[in-house]
């Protein structure tokens, strides 16, 4: 590779959060680390910049001297998100690609061979920018020369676009290029650049005048390395283009709308086949796969795509049971038209080797494995809510103690302690009105046995007053009753026996 | 038929003392239970009696009877309530808790069943229900049974919960085993229901949680407000017995703070006289050191109208601690000297305790003392502030632990802490609430702060956060410490009040801030730290040992015209009080010639007389400019001495003596009101009674008025004048070292740092501009602290200042003396040598390399640093067993350019807060005077009204409230300084740069007054774009 060029998209995560607000053009915008008072600012945008505040500033500190600051960030995944989209564009441009870690928003292309396609280079980095922009309407440069190093300090430094036509032009431009600049970005680790600064050592050729050793001795192994990569450009590793993971799919389409569930199932036996042996062969095995069947379009109906997740009690590589469970939930669902397309995407997970298991012996009669297949089976018969257990809570209202949370595993069972003969309360999912009880006053029927016991609160959301009772009924039945002061009424909260 | 219910007693309160607990103050509390015709409520904060002394006051006021009580956590037991039957009862309880607390960190208490056992004497215990989640052990029955007799009782508590019924059941069945009469209470946390919101809210600040996820930390219901008699008769109504138990309790507890008999503790009385006649003694044997042998008969005359009062007071145990503090300190020679109020006494003249002549200043005894008000007299004592722990550690050692502990002081809620807190709890973002709580500074949460945010105030949750910020503001948050107030005791202290340890190391605090000492009238004393006394002592020493000039606060001749011409000049920096800007503004028109001038001067520039409207007609008629005349002729020997104008507190006490036929106490009440008018807002009900008895007097209504306004000015901060003497006294002997010894006095002024008004930056280039030779930081000369030299032979001053290793940034002292030892076997002769034999650390020394402290090892700065930072290499290995280095000694060796000027003076000030190169605009002025930018002597003799534009480094902003939103700043340059006013116009459309700029371009008009005071008023502010090497200078924030 001859030729490498550096594609240096300005301030990323700002320009990515000024996209996803776009409400905020005209305003001043900051990017944080967090949304804190104490986050420090990392990026600003022009407006902001005017009024005073710089990168570094906390948030607390800029929000006082301009009230109409906004502030946001991004997350890694939206990060990645936007890299991956960015590498797409460039990837019309060369089939070499390579993403810089230490610094979102930096790109080198291999732009050799490229005189067939484009007239000029120049031609070729004005093609780039002006895809970056209509496509994912970011802005950046375009600098192409010989070598890694010095393509990236000039395009991070001077944010222009162009092209050189000799090494040593481009190691010219490279050495007048202010070191700050560099040194963080480039190692991911900085150096202490402030204390060369002070010594006068300000450019990249100021800093390879000094004898490396002592340079090493006083600044440390980045500094060091920092140097190396400077002098020596004829060394440094060639471009490690992009690769996007395959993901782990199989397909099929239909000439025709299938409606047999049977025949499905021998279809997805062998999309799910390869899939196996693709993770078995990574050392993973499934513990999800994602099945989606693409309906045939009928006019009436507006969503033609079927989704449906099954999850084995352990991830396995056992195509019996995985397709014992595609089975129990095609038997499960009702296919509104036939399918013309079929999809299987299976979520692998790396294989624990467990040969502990092979000298532990069975103890229990209960068999957790079993249980669990169970439990699996369950789930992909009924639906992912179907094995749920109810989590007790710290609240006061009876209603609030519990709720409802997806099981996943079952442990193995402790024993009780020793058992406490208690009433057992009898809960109504939702208490329940009792008929004809309007005033405020003890139902009739209704045998005070305790009460009132008063919870109330919830004044920040909605606020509730209730009196509690526990009454007994004329057919001796212990009710826990309580009277709503907010709508006036008595309901059931449970039963007790 | 309805039976009025027997009324009862709510046994079981806690208030806001109970900190975040409670979700009312002990006022509210009381004033609901009179409401509600209860004849007695209890106290019972956790651990402590922290609010017992406004409780106090506001039962006494409203005729309701308290009991103090606590709720005791105790180790493996449910809490216990103690209530104080009677002042032996109120001593054990303080005694346990100090017991307690002492053992536990700050903010705990850690004791045991046996050990409140011990404690039972003169107490009531109330065992049971106290708390909401467990069950009380039956197992510590039999011991408090044993312990407290019939004074132990069965507490059951209604919290309308299911467990309720059960433990009930369960402690009567225990109490019904070991005959213990049954009480009833409801656990009482707000004096109304409507204050549940905020309780749940503290609940929250104290668990640190939000509302929405407090799960049941938050109480259940809001059955914890103080309930009507009938109220109660039905939430008890199957335990009638019980109800009437709270008032056969409050019978039996009939303890009342009245009771605490003070007495100050007497220390080292000779056999044979009384603490009077000692202190007579002392006194006679002073008046002599004062005025020798000719003692004035006014003096003479004063001093016996003291004593009678103090004798009639018995206080004379007050004054003779006092006395031995001082003597304390004069014997260890630690300066020191009394203010305030203490400065009207002749006896504490003699006594030495201050060091203003009342009888010559013709100040008022009764504002100090009187017999009508038979309060403790205040005596504020300032110690220089480097030695301060030294006589705090002696108060300790002399009484005893058990006798004087330090007072405490409430940390309450303010708006910005209340928003923050407040909203926290509510769940908002961090952000939102940083925002608000800017915008709101010191005001309350209201409609213009929302709008002023950009929010919304009307949706639910903001209106929960300004409802709940606005109740909550004002709740003691913690306990802090007073910064120098002390209570001493005869008997233990731990007899009055609980103490508990503080947080800092060797401090004891008691539980009760200084406005419950004040209110319960027992004495305290307090010691303060003053720099400028450090700064005296400092200078003194130094006169002594390299001039042979023996100077003290006596000795300073009076009256120096020369130190007068130099504060006529506004020439102050590092002058006691008068160096600030608004002072320095101030002296040219005033133009001090006396003493007197100077105690005008001080009292002169304070919020009280300049909101009072009080200054202008002064410096009028001083100038001659008006006439002075006087509301009546009665009040012309009161104003006389300030033409007509009141600017003393004593003034204006005085003026509603004789103006209004005010007694001395309604004086002094009228003087507690100024201070306290905006937040009691009684300063009205002296209005008409002022006015109508001076018109009465034949005072014009108009003029009574006016009269009227000044004095509630003063409630803006007006200083008495015993007080404005005492600090002119300092003030003239920090003039007078600085005018005739400049190097001793800055040498002092930079050794006594932190204090005073101005950086150290700009007092070495205020000094410099005054000839004074200053030399920089040098590994060959200088100590830790700043010390004199010989200056070079034609300097007019004898002496020169060497700058001290304490202003290199970040050095630890630790470092030098090694330095001074090897310096004194022989001079260092390069890097290596240094740090071979002093083996100073590579992280300080690449420090001294930085702040050129290495120069006369290494005269290029830049060479200095690069072999600083090789310290390491020089301090471990030698060539001999490190091959690496003779590889490195083969490389060339680097040539690093030397520091230009300005260079050096930024890296100057960013290592040592100060450049004795020059000053960072020195360098610059060619390109500046280029650009038209002239400096501050060009600025200082410019015509009034001339358009100029001007640069300079921001040395001060100030937003004084009294100044109505107007900026004022100092800019600095190589010159001097250039005083800036900005209209809050400008200000609003500079606001970003008038608050951050250190560097600052101005453009504006010369405001020229007849007396030359100078000030640009401000037009546009801009940044000067010259060079980008500018060096940030550290500015003053606003105050």
């Amino acid at each position: 590779m001859d030729r490498w060029a550096c594609v240096n998209v300005f301030a990323l995560p700002l320009q990515l959060l000024l996209i996803k607000q776009p409400d905020w053009k005209e305003l001043p915008v900051a990017l944080v680390q967090e949304l804190a008072p104490d986050s420090r600012l990392l990026e600003l945008n022009r407006l902001a910049k005017n009024r005073g505040i710089h990168t570094g500033m906390r948030f607390s500190e800029a929000l006082s001297l301009v009230p109409e600051l906004r502030t946001g960030r991004i997350e890694t995944h939206e990060l990645e998100l936007a890299t991956e989209q960015i590498v797409t564009c460039l990837l019309a441009f060369s089939p070499g690609v390579e993403p810089f870690p230490n610094m979102p928003g930096i790109f080198w292309l291999n732009a050799s061979g490229l005189q067939s396609l484009y007239p000029t280079l120049n031609d070729w980095t004005r093609a780039i920018k002006r895809a970056l922009d209509e496509t994912i309407n970011l802005y950046a440069n375009v600098v192409v020369g010989f070598t890694r190093f010095a393509t990236f300090a000039i395009a991070r430094t001077y944010r222009k676009t162009g092209v050189f036509q000799s090494p040593e032009q481009e190691h010219h431009a490279a050495l007048a290029v202010p070191l700050h600049q560099l040194a963080k970005t480039w190692t991911g680790e900085q150096f202490n650049t402030r204390d060369l600064e002070q010594l006068g050592i300000r450019t990249v050729a100021d800093f390879l005048a000094l004898p490396p050793t002592n340079l090493r001795r006083r600044f440390g192994k980045h500094a060091y390395d920092f140097y190396q990569l400077a002098k020596n450009t004829h060394t440094e590793k060639p471009l490690q283009p992009f690769q996007p993971p395959t993901p782990d799919i199989s397909s099929r389409q239909f000439e025709y709308a299938e409606h047999n569930t049977t025949r499905l199932l021998f279809l997805l036996k062998q999309l799910i086949h390869p899939l196996c042996t693709r993770l078995d062969a990574r050392n993973e095995k499934v513990a999800e796969l994602l099945i989606t069947f693409i309906l045939e379009r009928l006019p009436q109906r507006e969503n033609n795509q079927l989704e449906e997740r099954i999850r084995p009690a352990e991830p396995t590589l056992d195509e019996r049971i995985l397709l014992d469970l595609v089975r129990l939930r095609l038997e499960s669902i009702t296919l509104t038209a036939g399918v013309t397309e079929l999809h299987v995407l299976a979520r692998g997970t790396r294989t624990v080797v467990e040969q502990l298991g092979l000298f532990v012996t069975q103890t229990t009669r209960r068999d957790l494995q079993s249980a669990n297949r169970a439990l699996a089976r369950v789930r992909a018969e009924f639906g992912e809510h179907s094995v749920s257990y109810l989590r007790l809570r710290e609240a006061h209202l009876p209603e609030a103690q519990m709720q409802w949370v997806p099981f996943h595993e079952l442990k193995p069972a402790r024993l009780a302690a020793e058992p406490h003969p208690q009433l057992i309360r009898r809960f109504f999912l939702t208490p329940e009105p009792l008929a004809h009880a309007r005033s405020n006053t003890l139902p009739p029927g209704l045998k005070l046995c305790a009460g009132p016991h008063i919870i109330s609160g919830g004044w920040w959301v909605r606020e509730v007053h209730r009196e509690y009772y526990f009454t007994q009924a004329s057919n001796d039945a212990l009710l826990w009753i309580f009277y709503d002061h907010k709508r006036r009424r008595w309901f059931t909260q449970a039963e007790l026996r | 038929m309805t039976t009025t219910p027997r009324p009862y007693t709510p046994l079981f309160c806690k208030s806001n003392y109970s900190f975040l607990q409670g979700a009312s103050s002990p006022d509210e509390l009381i004033e609901r239970a009179h409401e509600l015709s209860l004849p007695a409520i209890a106290l019972t904060d956790s651990d402590g009696v922290y609010g017992v002394g406004r409780a106090h006051l506001q039962a006494k006021s409203l005729g309701i009877q308290l009991i103090i009580g606590a709720e005791i956590t105790l180790e493996n037991h449910a809490p216990l309530l103690l209530l104080a039957k009677n002042r032996t009862g109120y001593a054990s309880l303080c005694r346990l808790i100090t017991l307690g607390r002492r053992r536990a960190p700050k903010g705990q208490c850690t004791l045991t069943l046996q050990e409140t056992c011990e404690h039972a004497d003169g107490l009531l215990a109330l065992w049971g229900n106290t708390q909401a989640q467990h069950a009380p052990q039956t197992s510590s029955l039999g011991p408090l049974s044993e312990a407290f007799s019939d004074r132990l009782y069965a507490l059951i508590v209604r919290r309308m919960q299911p467990e309720d019924d059960q433990k009930n059941r369960a402690i009567l069945h225990a109490a019904n085993t070991f005959n213990i009469p049954p009480v009833a209470a409801t656990e009482v946390l707000y004096h109304t229901v409507d204050r549940r919101p905020l309780q749940d809210i503290l609940t929250c600040i104290r668990h640190n949680v939000t509302i929405q996820t407090a799960g049941k930390r938050i109480r259940p219901n809001a059955e914890h407000a103080l309930l009507a008699a009938h109220d109660f008769a039905r939430v008890f109504a199957d335990h009638p017995a019980a109800i009437e138990n709270t008032l056969a309790i409050t019978q039996r507890c009939k303890f009342s703070l009245d009771e605490l008999h003070y007495r100050y503790p007497l220390e080292n009385i000779p056999p044979g006289l009384t603490p009077m006649q000692w202190l007579r003694q002392l006194t006679l044997q002073g008046v002599h050191k004062r005025y020798g042998h000719t003692i004035p008969a006014a003096v003479l005359q004063q001093l016996e109208s003291e004593f009678a009062t103090i004798d009639d007071l018995n206080y004379a145990g007050y004054f003779l601690t006092m006395h031995e503090i001082v003597e304390f300190c004069r014997a260890n020679q630690i300066m020191c000297q009394g203010r305030g109020s203490a400065a009207n006494s002749a006896l504490c003249y003699c006594l030495g305790i201050t060091a203003v002549d009342p009888v010559k200043m013709g100040l008022l005894f009764e504002r100090f003392l009187s017999r009508e008000r038979a309060e403790p007299p205040d005596i504020d004592l300032d110690i220089a502030h480097n030695r301060r722990e030294e006589v705090i550690q002696h108060v300790y050692q002399k009484y005893g632990r058990d006798h004087a502990a330090m007072i405490a002081n409430a940390v309450r809620y303010r708006p910005r802490s209340a928003i923050r807190d407040v909203g926290k709890a509510l769940g908002m973002p961090a952000t939102t609430l940083d925002q608000l709580a800017k915008i709101a500074g010191y005001s309350n949460l209201d409609e213009h702060i929302w709008q002023a945010a950009g929010l919304d105030g009307t949706t639910p949750i903001h209106q929960h956060l300004e409802r709940l910020t606005n109740q909550i503001l004002d709740f003691p948050r913690h306990m802090s410490i007073h910064p120098g107030g002390f209570l001493l005791t005869h008997e233990p202290i731990a007899h009055f009040v609980p103490v508990e340890n503080a947080t800092m190391e060797n401090r004891t605090v008691v539980q009760w801030d200084k406005y419950d000492v004040e209110a319960l009238h027992l004495f305290k004393l307090d010691l303060l730290g003053l720099g400028a006394l450090t700064m005296l002592d400092h200078c003194f020493r130094l006169l002594a040992r390299h001039r042979n000039i023996h100077l003290s606060m006596a000795t300073i001749p009076a009256d120096d015209p020369d130190t007068y011409a130099m504060l006529r000049r506004a020439d102050a920096v590092g002058v006691f009080q008068l160096e600030s800007r608004a002072q320095m503004a101030m002296l040219p028109r005033l133009k001090p010639r006396c003493y007197y001038d100077l105690v005008i001067q001080i009292s002169l520039v304070r919020p009280g007389p300049i909101t009072g409207g009080m200054v202008h007609p002064y410096l009028a008629r001083r100038a001659g400019e008006e006439e002075i005349t006087y509301p009546h002729p009665s009040l012309e020997p009161v104003l006389k001495r300030t033409l007509g104008v009141p600017l003393f507190q004593e003034q204006v006490m005085r003026i509603a003596m004789l103006a209004a036929d005010y007694t001395p106490g309604e004086a002094d009440q009228l003087r507690r009101d100024m201070a306290a008018w905006k937040t009691t807002g009684n300063m009205e009900r002296h209005h008409e009674r002022l006015i109508s008895r001076m018109t009465k007097k034949g005072i014009a209504p108009e003029f009574a008025e006016r009269v009227f306004q000044q004095i509630k000015g003063f409630a803006d901060y007006g200083f008495p004048e015993s007080h404005a003497a005492s600090f002119a006294l300092i003030s003239y002997a920090t003039a007078y070292l600085r005018c005739h010894f400049p190097t001793e006095f800055t040498c002092a002024l930079l050794n006594a740092q932190p204090m005073g008004f101005y950086s150290p930056a700009t007092i070495v280039a205020d000094a410099r501009r005054n000839g004074v030779q200053i030399h920089p930081i040098d590994i060959q000369h200088s100590h830790w602290d700043c010390t004199l030299e010989p200056a070079s032979p034609n300097h007019p001053h004898p002496l020169s200042l060497r700058m001290g290793f304490r202003y290199i940034k970040g050095l630890a002292p630790d470092t030098v003396p090694p330095i001074l030892t090897a310096r004194q076997q022989a001079p260092f002769t390069s890097t290596q040598d240094f740090i071979t034999r002093t083996h100073t650390s590579p992280s300080a020394t690449e420090r001294l390399a930085r702040s050129g402290a290495l120069h006369s090892l290494e005269p290029n700065r830049r060479q200095a640093l690069w072999n600083a930072l090789d310290s390491t290499l020089i301090l471990n290995n030698s060539p001999d067993t490190h091959p690496e280095l003779a590889l490195i000694d083969r490389e060339a060796r680097p040539a690093f350019q030397a520091l230009t000027q300005l260079e050096a003076i930024h890296w100057d000030i960013k290592t040592s807060y100060h450049s004795t190169h020059g000053h960072p605009l020195g360098p610059l002025r060619p390109t500046l005077e280029a650009n038209g930018l002239h400096n501050a002597t060009h600025i200082q003799n410019l015509p009034d009204q001339t358009l100029v534009h001007y640069a300079g480094l921001v040395i001060c902003r100030q937003r004084p409230q009294t100044a109505s939103g107007v900026l004022f700043m100092t800019l600095e340059d190589e010159a001097g300084f250039v005083n800036l006013v900005v209209w809050p116009k400008i200000y609003e459309i500079y606001k970003t740069i008038a608050r951050t700029a250190s560097f600052l371009g101005v453009t504006g008009r010369i405001q020229r007054s007849t007396d030359n005071v100078i000030h640009l008023i401000v037009d546009q502010l801009w940044h000067p774009r010259l060079s980008p090497d500018q060096p940030p200078t550290p500015s003053r924030d606003f105050r």
